[in-house]
């Protein structure tokens, strides 16, 4: 980059006003000082200018060397054409005796450009001998000559590591600063902007601005809820801590997911199988409504309860620790109260590892849900109908192999699935409903097949996972759709892993 | 009578504002902590041109603003794919380019011949690829978001098809149209989900456009 000239202006007396008038002659020289900008001056130019992309033409560069000329030498200069950073020169993909490389080229200016200590690199040839001398020229990084502030806390400032002296870091401020409006926005001021503004005032220095927009108080007006019969019930789960998320206190998000499921748990208890609850929030001004939207989807009553798979005990005394019976509304929580009961029964008889998977048959027209316990002792095996004999095992085929995060028990999994007997026959399939399945990982709320053919895979991977029937719906099936005794082949994609 | 020397010059002027020195390459875009150079717009707005049958220099301003856009774009899906270890292999990209192929009835050398028929070279092909499968990859995690399509959305959007044909009853019924109205209406979901995730990125990430077209 070339270097700007020193203080002293020169300007020559050129053109007069209008384009009528012919330019008077130069006779003299004049010598002037340049206008030093003030401090207001010096402000409002920083905080003017966002740090907005500034853009050129797609300016005429020089012309490449030619691929095959030979590197003589690299260097790595500033403005003033002085050797630095010679230290980083032998760590850079651009050597001297290789042939020129324009992607080695990239690779070098961005190794350069990495270390954070330089605004701008660019990359300069010239002929040497029947080669080229490769010259990287780097302009260092700014200085912060005055940091001004619009409204901004000295807090914020203080958070955003900018000061007279330090080092100008546009791409560190900008992740601050959206870091700080988020801190806002949790504090209600949903509006709240953080703009970071720069102007040069000489070479290598620069004035920062930092301004600051909170904007109003955002505060929740109502809470509502539609669709539902049992408001007093749903509305007495809302948490509400320093008095957010109620009426006259700001918008919790999280509070306000957690506060959903204990919902949809509710709901469940009171057998809305087929519910749905979802909120949105309305702003008008400074005032927030929340909403809940219910679809209660109607009660729905035990149908046939079963008991099913490595029985330990007598019969008789797993039905002693049900408590449920046919006819009953459905009620999540004294199902898995109950299953929690056999669970310890299982261990007290010394078979802690015996998995208590509850399965239900739904029939949306009854509005009935059958209950079949069914328990696996994975230490038996169980022979498969369609090979008696032979034990069947889960056979799991990596198609694709995943390469984001993996999936253990306890992770909610978001995958996309279709299955098939067999014979190529599909019974159900995510995809074609457009809506993927969500899942906690281990916890019991699908086929051991199934979670098992989950578990282990990454993020972006795909399985075919062929489930025999001990591990899937076992003798009994799901009449209609998936007869008694039925292999199950799984294709399996998983889209995404995370918290419970 | 002298020579007109407009020399003005005075402090405070940004080195961009300087016309610079020929270079061979530059920074031409910063995307939070990575950069682009400017030789990579210009191969990629050499291919655009290639494809179009033009030369570089007939290329427009709008366009090179697009190219430029579009790299930035793909930075920035880089960096997240990057963020949350995701990455596409060679072999993900071979198989990719197979199904291709045989989507084209083309063997696989066959369907590079075609490509380089068009301007678009092997390496620059398979980058492509990676590209978009690296986007679909991470457009994947995001799933969740994307409004399910139910029978009323499909109904309404053969309403509107019905709207717009001269006469309704050359359009074939509702139950033949669903699976293309479904497909049509989960592009469009996916092309919106793309849009907004793509928005937030850009929300949250610094960039800085140095050259490469205009504003």
């Amino acid at each position: 980059m070339k270097r700007l000239p020193p203080l002293l202006l020169l300007m020559l007396t050129i053109v007069g006003c209008g384009r009528a008038a012919m330019p008077a002659p130069v006779t003299t020289l004049q010598v002037a000082h340049a206008h030093t900008p003030t401090l207001e001056e010096r402000k409002a130019a920083a905080c003017h200018a966002a740090l907005a992309p500034q853009r050129g033409g797609l300016v005429a560069s020089a012309e490449p060397p030619d691929e095959h000329r030979v590197v003589r030498g690299v260097q790595i200069r500033d403005a003033a054409d002085r050797p630095v950073a010679e230290d980083l020169i032998p760590s850079l993909p651009v050597k001297a005796g290789d042939a020129w490389d324009a992607s080695h080229g990239r690779d070098a200016a961005r190794r350069i450009w990495s270390t954070g200590k330089y605004a701008d690199v660019i990359i300069d040839s010239k002929p040497d001998g029947d080669g080229v001398a490769i010259v990287f020229r780097v302009a260092p990084a700014r200085t912060v000559e005055h940091v001004f502030t619009v409204d901004a806390s000295e807090d914020d400032v203080q958070s955003m590591r900018v000061r007279e002296g330090a080092t100008y870091a546009p791409v560190a401020l900008y992740s601050a600063a959206r870091a700080i409006e988020g801190s806002y926005h949790d504090r209600g001021y949903l509006d709240a902007k953080l703009e970071i503004g720069s102007a040069q005032v000489g070479e290598g220095r620069v004035d920062v601005c930092v301004a600051a927009r909170t904007g109003p108080l955002v505060t929740i007006a109502s809470i509502e809820f539609t669709g539902t019969t049992h408001e007093a019930e749903l509305r007495n789960l809302l948490t509400s801590e320093d008095g957010k998320n109620a009426p006259g206190g700001i918008l919790d998000r999280d509070g306000l997911d957690r506060d959903s499921l204990y919902m949809a748990a509710k709901l469940y208890d009171l057998g809305y199988v087929a519910q749905k609850l979802a909120y949105r929030t309305e702003r008008r001004g400074d005032q927030l409504r929340v909403v809940f939207d219910v679809v209660e989807g109607g009660v729905y009553h035990i149908g046939k309860i079963e008991l099913r798979g490595d029985l330990g005990a007598p019969k008789a005394a797993y039905e002693r620790l049900i408590t449920f019976k046919r006819g009953d509304v459905f009620n999540r929580s004294v199902v898995g109260a109950d299953l929690d009961a056999i669970r310890a029964l299982e261990k007290a008889a010394g078979r802690p590892d015996v998995e208590i998977t509850p399965e239900s048959n739904v029939d949306p027209d009854k509005r009935t849900i059958d209950v079949i316990v069914v328990l696996h002792d994975p230490h038996k095996t169980t022979p498969s109908a369609a090979s008696p004999g032979a034990a069947a095992k889960l056979q799991i085929v990596e198609v694709v192999p995943g390469h984001g995060p993996q999936a253990k028990s306890g992770d909610r999994v978001t995958v996309h699935y279709k299955g098939t007997f067999p014979d190529g026959t599909v019974f159900d399939s995510s995809i074609s409903r457009g809506q993927p399945f969500v899942f906690v990982l281990g916890g019991k709320a699908v086929i051991p097949g199934f979670d098992r053919g989950v578990a282990g895979m990454r993020v972006g991977g795909k399985r075919r996972v062929t489930i025999p029937p001990d591990l899937g719906y076992g003798d009994r099936g799901v009449p209609p759709t998936i007869p008694p005794k039925s292999t199950l082949i799984f294709e399996l994609e998983l889209l995404s892993v995370g918290p419970p | 009578m002298f020579p007109l020397l407009p020399v003005i010059l005075s402090l405070g002027v940004s080195a961009m504002d300087v016309q610079p020195a020929p270079y061979v390459d530059r920074i031409a875009a910063v995307v939070g902590e990575r950069v682009i150079l400017l030789s990579e717009v210009r191969n990629r707005a050499a291919m655009v041109a290639r494809a179009q049958k033009l030369d570089l220099s007939q290329l427009t301003e709008s366009v090179l603003h697009e190219v430029t856009e579009r790299l930035v774009e793909e930075q920035l899906e880089q960096n997240e794919a990057d963020k949350q270890k995701i990455a596409i292999s060679p072999q993900d990209v071979e198989a990719t380019l197979e199904q291709l192929a045989q989507a084209n009835n083309a063997s696989v050398p066959k369907f590079i011949e075609a490509a380089k028929g068009q301007g678009v070279s092997e390496p620059e092909l398979r980058e492509a690829l990676r590209r978009q499968l690296l986007e679909a990859a991470l457009l994947r995690t995001h799933t969740s978001q994307l409004q399910r399509i139910d029978e009323k959305d499909l109904r309404n959007r053969y309403e509107e098809l019905k709207k717009s044909v001269k006469d309704p009853k050359d359009l074939r019924s509702f139950d033949e149209l669903k699976p293309e109205l479904f497909n049509q209406l989960m592009q469009e979901r996916v092309a919106q989900l793309r849009e907004d995730w793509l928005a937030q990125l850009r929300g949250r990430t610094f960039v800085e456009v140095r050259v490469g077209g205009s504003s």
